[in-house]
């Protein structure tokens, strides 16, 4: 849904005149001018929520500094990131690192580790009460290590307004508080369908991919391979994320900015990729010989081996005894090519989709 | 201990004082819910203190950082400071109320500082450990 054109108001932005449409967010007009302000708890595919309070800027006329994540820009405001900014940023990231035990459950980036080191950050003391209780889920594709969150309720929100499958909730308070399935013991328990995207909106990596045939290296040395996802006609944009030594994929994500997904994939598109590796995979035609054993053979020769198959079954018994079984995996023109292929060039009505269904 | 648990807390010099805004004010307190907890010079204003803000820590709501943990960590601040350990510097700790105050949602985390800041004025002796407040950045 496309949010209606708006008026550009002027406001000013650290002393200097400044532009954007009246009621954009402050962090987003900030950014358009070159002012990038830190955020954590804010993903532009949610609605504002202003928990972690790492984006806080000076407003004049207001008691406090203000969100930028959650403050639309109005006429004449006037914006600062300068003053006491720098240090709240540094007081923040100081308390997160307090019950931060372990930064890096399953090498995916840390979006704290990062500001700790641009801040220069250090946790003074950690909490005697930060180890908070383990979970260990039955899934196999998900894991969620507490001692990584930091409770920014990310992925809690994208199952809520995203996929709205309210699959995770935050429970508990203090150091009993953790992001758990809701009214469940595990996430195949809740309305999840395992697409991943909370993982994938989690800033710190506290919830991971535990995959057994993954990687020791951290995601960020991995080779990232941009390409389209073949499980289904929609196109959604995907990394493929290579071992740069083996050579082998190891995990698959999605970037926000990538059109007709935006960042967003399903169970497959993320998951399910180690086919491109399997030992059963088929990557040559096999024609069944004489010996009754399927041997290789070149396209042209398959491919005229099932014609003479498809013409024989026509000649003996008619084309209504041909039917078509098209695949979802097919993009809407390679779904037309089979309905043609079947109609004209057979003679048959009978064909099917298991996208019908 | 005027008002509420963030109205401040207050040494027996102050119990002439009227129960009003006006008249809190010039000892850095509230009047808050307008009732008064008084507590026997036996109990100790860091233990009251370090109750005080193990309450805030329990009753934060959880959303922001500033009173999530900050109420924890100046819990366990105050505790160690209590077993005569110091954790964090008095400049750190400043630098962490202020955080609170100027960066919390809602008025639990922005009036966590307040009974801190009042017993480091009425009761320096008991923070001496934590260092010089003059460090502190603001």
């Amino acid at each position: 849904m496309s949010a209606p054109v708006r008026a550009s108001v002027p406001f000013t932005l650290d002393g200097k005149p400044a532009s954007a449409p009246e009621g954009e967010l402050l962090v987003h007009a900030a950014a358009r001018h070159g002012v990038f302000i830190p955020t954590l708890c804010h993903d532009d595919k949610l609605d504002p929520y202003g928990g972690c309070r790492m984006c806080v800027v000076g407003v004049e006329g207001s008691p406090r500094p203000l969100p930028a994540c959650a403050t639309r820009v109005t006429e004449g405001m006037v914006v600062s990131t300068n003053s006491s900014v720098p240090q709240f940023r540094r007081t923040l990231t100081e308390m997160l690192l307090t019950e931060h035990l372990n930064p890096d459950p399953g090498g995916r980036p840390n979006e704290l580790v990062d500001m700790a080191e641009e801040f220069q950050a250090e946790a003074p003391f950690i909490l005697p009460d930060a180890k908070r209780e383990p979970y260990d889920d039955r899934n196999s594709l998900m894991g969620y290590n507490p001692d990584a969150c930091i409770l920014c309720n990310r992925c809690v929100r994208y199952t809520q307004e995203v996929m709205q499958c309210s699959a995770l909730s935050l429970e508990g308070r203090g150091p009993d508080a953790r992001i758990v399935p809701t009214h469940g013991h595990s996430w195949l328990d809740t309305e999840c369908e395992l697409c991943g995207g909370c993982l994938g909106v989690c800033p710190t990596g506290a919830i991971y991919e535990k995959f057994e045939e993954g990687t020791e290296r951290p995601e960020r040395t991995l080779e990232k391979v941009k390409t389209t996802c073949t499980f289904c006609g929609v196109g959604c944009q995907i990394d493929l994320n290579v071992d740069p030594e083996t050579k082998r994929i190891v995990k698959v994500t999605s970037d926000p900015t990538y059109v007709s997904n935006e960042g967003n994939l399903c169970v497959k598109g993320r998951f399910a990729f180690n086919f491109v590796h399997h030992p059963d995979r088929l990557t040559e035609p096999l024609v069944r010989g004489e010996d009754g054993e399927l041997h290789e053979a070149t396209w042209e020769h398959a491919l005229e081996v099932a014609a003479q198959g498809l013409n024989d079954v026509k000649e003996r018994h008619g084309p209504q005894k041909i039917g078509f079984l098209a695949s979802a995996r097919l993009t809407m023109e390679e779904n037309f090519a089979i309905q043609k292929l079947a109609r004209t060039v057979v003679g048959t009505n009978s064909i099917h989709s298991c996208e019908a269904t | 201990m005027p008002g509420g648990a963030a109205s401040g807390i207050l040494p027996p010099d102050a119990l002439d004082v009227p129960l009003t805004r006006d008249g809190l004010r010039e000892w850095g307190a509230g009047a808050g819910s307008a009732g008064v907890q008084v507590f026997p010079a036996s109990y100790s204003p860091l233990r009251l203190l370090t109750e005080t803000m193990r309450f805030f820590a329990e009753e934060s709501c959880q959303k922001c950082t500033p009173c999530r943990i900050g109420n924890r960590g100046l819990h366990h601040v105050l505790e160690e400071l209590g077993q005569g350990t110091v954790v964090m510097s008095r400049r750190q700790v400043e630098e962490w109320l202020d955080a609170m105050a100027q960066t919390s949602i809602c008025g639990l985390g922005q009036g966590a500082p307040f009974p801190v800041r009042n017993a480091f004025r009425f009761w320096p002796d008991l923070f001496a450990a934590l260092g010089e407040p003059e460090a502190a950045v603001r």
